[in-house]
């Protein structure tokens, strides 16, 4: 296979293979797209662990463990980030890298895409991208934000809604709101257009560590201490929990009642209470869940030995620990709720986007697995919104691997190349220039600043920051360096034609001389130019030599842009003659 | 049905604890000043002590919550054969050497930051020379920019967009369509899309940072109280220590601990 691939004449612009890596703080999920085909992931237990024998099983070699009591771990995820790079190559290495890894790649040849929860700190960003590079010398890379990888499905399909409900089926799937329940936390990720809605993102720091620790507490308190079993526990967890519809209702069936009057559905169980059997790692590698029988618990039974399993009873846990997700301060922390949360982004965008984005809820992680989940959210986001906005809450068929999904169909999409960072490039401009390209995504960043140019002429110039759309004209701009150097000037341009995938705009825009417009009074004309110009210091000015400065929001100066900081810089200088 | 509290109280033993008492505590949240002066009354913690340490008991639970349960840090890597080790560049060397928790960086970001707010005032009166000044770059760019303000338009105004639309027009929200149109009580009051401008404006805007992106408390969300045993409505307050039992069970399997752990 590696023979073959190297007797290729020529390389290829972008690899054919890409390895698409969604790295959880508990499983990392992972597989390869190559030449269009999707494999399936692998699900990897993101981990090093040890167990009570103190022998150590690397990542997916947990396989192999027959004895999870009291089994320790050490995770390179912490919150969601990769934080520990010694533990995350080991894992990485063991599974991708190494010469008998169940995965083996050549990074030379080969795409990453890798997936990260929003808002992280940029040191981490910065580590995670040099590794990448000068560890493993990936020849192409993105880094995306986990969750907008969802938006690459067919997201109406994830609905079944009914067919006559007229108004959803307009609704635009443009528009995603994708609630990520993981492990470490859950975020709130709207997109448009596959494009996060950046200030509208929000995180609850509630996610599957928190509730098993939260039943972990539980347990320890009201039956035995099991705090080092916490493996155990999320196992557990796993398969008894779930999302009640009627919190204060179940609370009642689970009560035992007051003293001398217990209540029937407690000592009945009520269907509500479950016998978990824990497993001994003998006779049961994995813990089973049954109804509750008064009869297993019976001081009878137990004093004459009859009970040979660890049985332990679970009445409201099995509810109020999910319960977190929606009313974290039931346990003591101090943040709001998901739907609260959720109706803290929407009150950041403006209310023309509700409807869409109330209507395209889509539910991911592990958490989405308990039952009454997307039942329970839709109800309380209902609550909170306008009447007239229907509100539709999905989850995907697999919502643990359906980021990943989305992510492998990015892999096959055009924008990729858009998006991806090669390794000649990080080599070139650095791992600062890499950072902000991936956090300019596909990048509608306009940075929009209108300037005065005379008593009723104003010039609105619109910066965006790389991917120029492709149907640019000419303009009248010119832009001077802080020499006074006239830097590259465009051609004139036809609109162009559609580009191929991978050929990146800014190769055509390098040559020609300025061209000139006159614009008669009252007149109104929209002039665009692409100009190229990296690694300098630009002064933007029009033509009459005025200047435009404006002041950018992430780039340093007042005065100046520092162009480098883009691949292109593409100005959009109109000019109105009002009044 | 609701037995509980009060009626309890009445019709149980209590006179077997000197120094207890069962209160109905009817508060959602925080001790009421009502309960005072009975409080006085009773050995044990004043309602205001209890509060700081119900205040204190709660931010260590929070805490406890967030840790990565059965975490060992400590455990060795397995020792690789075959191998090539040792070649690193010296960015990866000091990024596999670092132990630092995600804390750690957390607080380096933090303080960067606010090294960065101090020196914003200075920094924004250098002109385009100062933009040079490669050494200062990248300090100032791993600055959240939401902590930047966006340009004032001081001089500005605001003028209608010409761009190509963002969202082409079959993606504009229709209203409900047929029947539902005649309706004058379904009539659509679904707020118009944004503009074009102002969609493209929301896309520009930066991230949050980490800590941003957290929803903010707000003193209205309600705060449930559960039973510290048996986790069912925690209606009654141990008078010693302000613990929420929901009855007389539950208060007598809590009386043994507090016991223990402050005493008669
Ligand atoms: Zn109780
Ligand atoms: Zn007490």
């Amino acid at each position: 296979m590696a023979g073959g691939r190297k007797a290729k004449p020529a390389k290829p612009k972008a690899p054919t293979t890409t390895l698409v890596i969604d790295n959880g703080a508990d499983t990392l999920k992972a597989g390869f797209v190559r030449g269009g085909k999707i494999d399936e992931p692998r699900i990897i237990p993101n981990c090093i662990a040890r167990d009570r024998s103190r022998k150590v099983y690397v990542a997916s070699d947990l396989d192999k463990c027959r004895d999870f009591g009291e089994i320790q771990f050490r995770r390179p995820v912490e919150k969601g980030f990769i934080v520990n790079w010694e533990a995350q190559k080991e894992i990485w290495d063991h599974e991708f890298f190494d010469d008998n890894a169940p995965m083996k790649c050549d990074p030379a040849e080969t795409r990453l895409i890798l997936g990260e929860p929003p808002n992280g700190l940029p040191m981490l960003e910065t580590n995670c991208d040099q590794i990448v590079f000068e560890e493993y010398g990936f020849s192409s890379y993105y880094r995306g934000i986990g969750p907008t990888f969802n938006a690459y499905h067919d997201i109406q399909s994830m609905f079944q809604t009914p067919k006559d409900a007229p108004t959803v089926s307009n609704a635009p799937s443009e528009a995603v709101m994708v609630i990520d329940s993981g492990y470490s936390h859950t975020t709130i990720t709207p997109l448009l257009q596959g494009r996060p809605l950046q200030s509208a993102i929000r995180r609850l720091d509630v996610g599957g560590k928190v509730l098993t620790n939260y039943l972990t507490r539980l347990i320890s308190l009201r039956h035995f201490d099991m705090r080092n079993d916490t493996y155990i526990v999320n196992e557990m967890k796993e398969l008894s929990c779930y999302v009640t519809s009627d919190f204060k209702s179940d609370m009642e069936k689970s009560w035992k009642g007051t003293r001398g009057e217990r209540r029937p559905d407690f000592v009945s169980g009520g269907g509500l209470a479950k016998d978990y059997i824990l497993p001994d790692f003998h006779a049961r590698s994995k813990g089973i869940l049954c109804d509750y029988e008064p009869a297993r618990h019976s001081k009878a039974r137990k004093a004459a030995g009859q009970s040979e399993e660890d049985a332990l009873t679970l009445r409201n846990e099995r509810f109020a620990v999910p319960e977190l997700i929606f009313s974290p301060a039931d346990g003591g922390i101090r943040q709001p709720g998901l739907a609260n949360l959720i109706q803290d982004s929407l009150n950041e965008l403006p209310a023309g986007l509700w409807p869409s984005l109330l209507a395209n809820i889509v539910v991911v992680g592990g958490n989405a697995l308990f039952d009454g989940f997307i039942q329970r959210l839709q109800k309380e986001v209902v609550q909170r919104v306008p009447d007239d906005c229907i509100v539709r809450v999905a989850r995907p068929a697999d919502p643990i691997t359906n980021t990943w999904y989305g992510a492998a169909n990015l892999a096959n999409h055009s924008q990729i190349n858009k998006l991806a960072v090669t390794k000649k490039e990080y080599e070139e401009h650095g791992a600062a220039w890499v950072a902000r390209k991936f956090a300019t995504g596909l990048g509608t960043t306009f940075l929009v600043r209108f300037v005065k140019v005379e008593d009723g002429i104003y010039h609105r110039l619109h910066l965006a920051l790389d991917h120029p759309p492709d149907d640019l004209l000419q303009s009248r701009a010119v832009v001077v360096d802080v020499e006074g150097d006239k830097l590259a000037l465009p051609a004139a341009q036809k609109p162009r034609q559609q580009q191929a995938p991978g050929e990146a705009g800014p190769a055509a825009a390098r040559d020609g001389a300025a061209h000139e417009h006159v614009l008669a009074p009252g007149e109104e004309e929209v002039v665009r130019r692409r100009v190229q110009v990296r690694r300098r210091v630009a002064h933007v000015v029009d033509d009459q030599a005025e200047d435009l400065a404006f002041l950018l929001q992430r780039v340093d100066d007042a005065a100046g842009l520092v162009v480098d900081d883009v691949i292109c810089a593409c100005f959009f200088a109109e000019r109105r003659f009002c009044g | 049905m609701n037995n509980f509290g009060v009626i309890e109280l009445a019709s149980a033993k209590t006179t077997a604890a000197p120094g207890w008492a069962y209160v109905p505590d009817t508060s959602v949240n925080r001790s009421a000043p009502a309960n005072r002066k009975r409080a006085r009354n009773v050995p044990g913690l004043s309602i205001g002590d209890q509060t700081v340490r119900q205040e204190t008991k709660r931010r260590k639970e929070a805490e406890a919550l967030d840790r990565d349960g059965g975490r060992d840090n400590t455990i060795p890597l397995p020792v690789k054969s075959g191998r090539a080790q040792g070649k690193h560049t010296p960015n990866v060397r000091k990024i596999l050497q670092s132990q630092k928790t995600f804390g750690n960086y957390l607080d380096d970001f933090l303080a960067l930051q606010a090294l960065t707010e101090s020196n914003t005032a200075a920094s924004s009166r250098s002109n385009a020379a100062g933009a040079n000044n490669k050494k200062a770059a990248p300090n100032k760019r791993d600055t959240p920019s939401s902590s930047r303000q966006p340009a004032p338009e001081e001089d500005t105004q605001m003028l209608d967009a010409d761009l190509p639309p963002l969202l082409p027009p079959p993606y504009k929200i229709l209203p409900p369509d047929d029947q539902a149109d005649s309706d004058p009580l379904l009539v659509s009051r679904v707020p118009e899309m944004p503009s074009d401008e102002e969609l493209r404006k929301l896309l520009a805007r930066p991230p949050l940072n980490y800590g941003e992106a957290t929803g903010d408390w707000n003193e209205k969300y309600p705060v449930r109280v559960f039973c510290e045993v048996c986790g069912y409505w925690g209606r009654v307050r141990c008078m010693k220590c302000g613990t929420r039992v929901c009855a007389l069970d539950c208060l007598e399997a809590h009386r043994e601990e507090c016991v223990t752990r402050y005493g008669l």
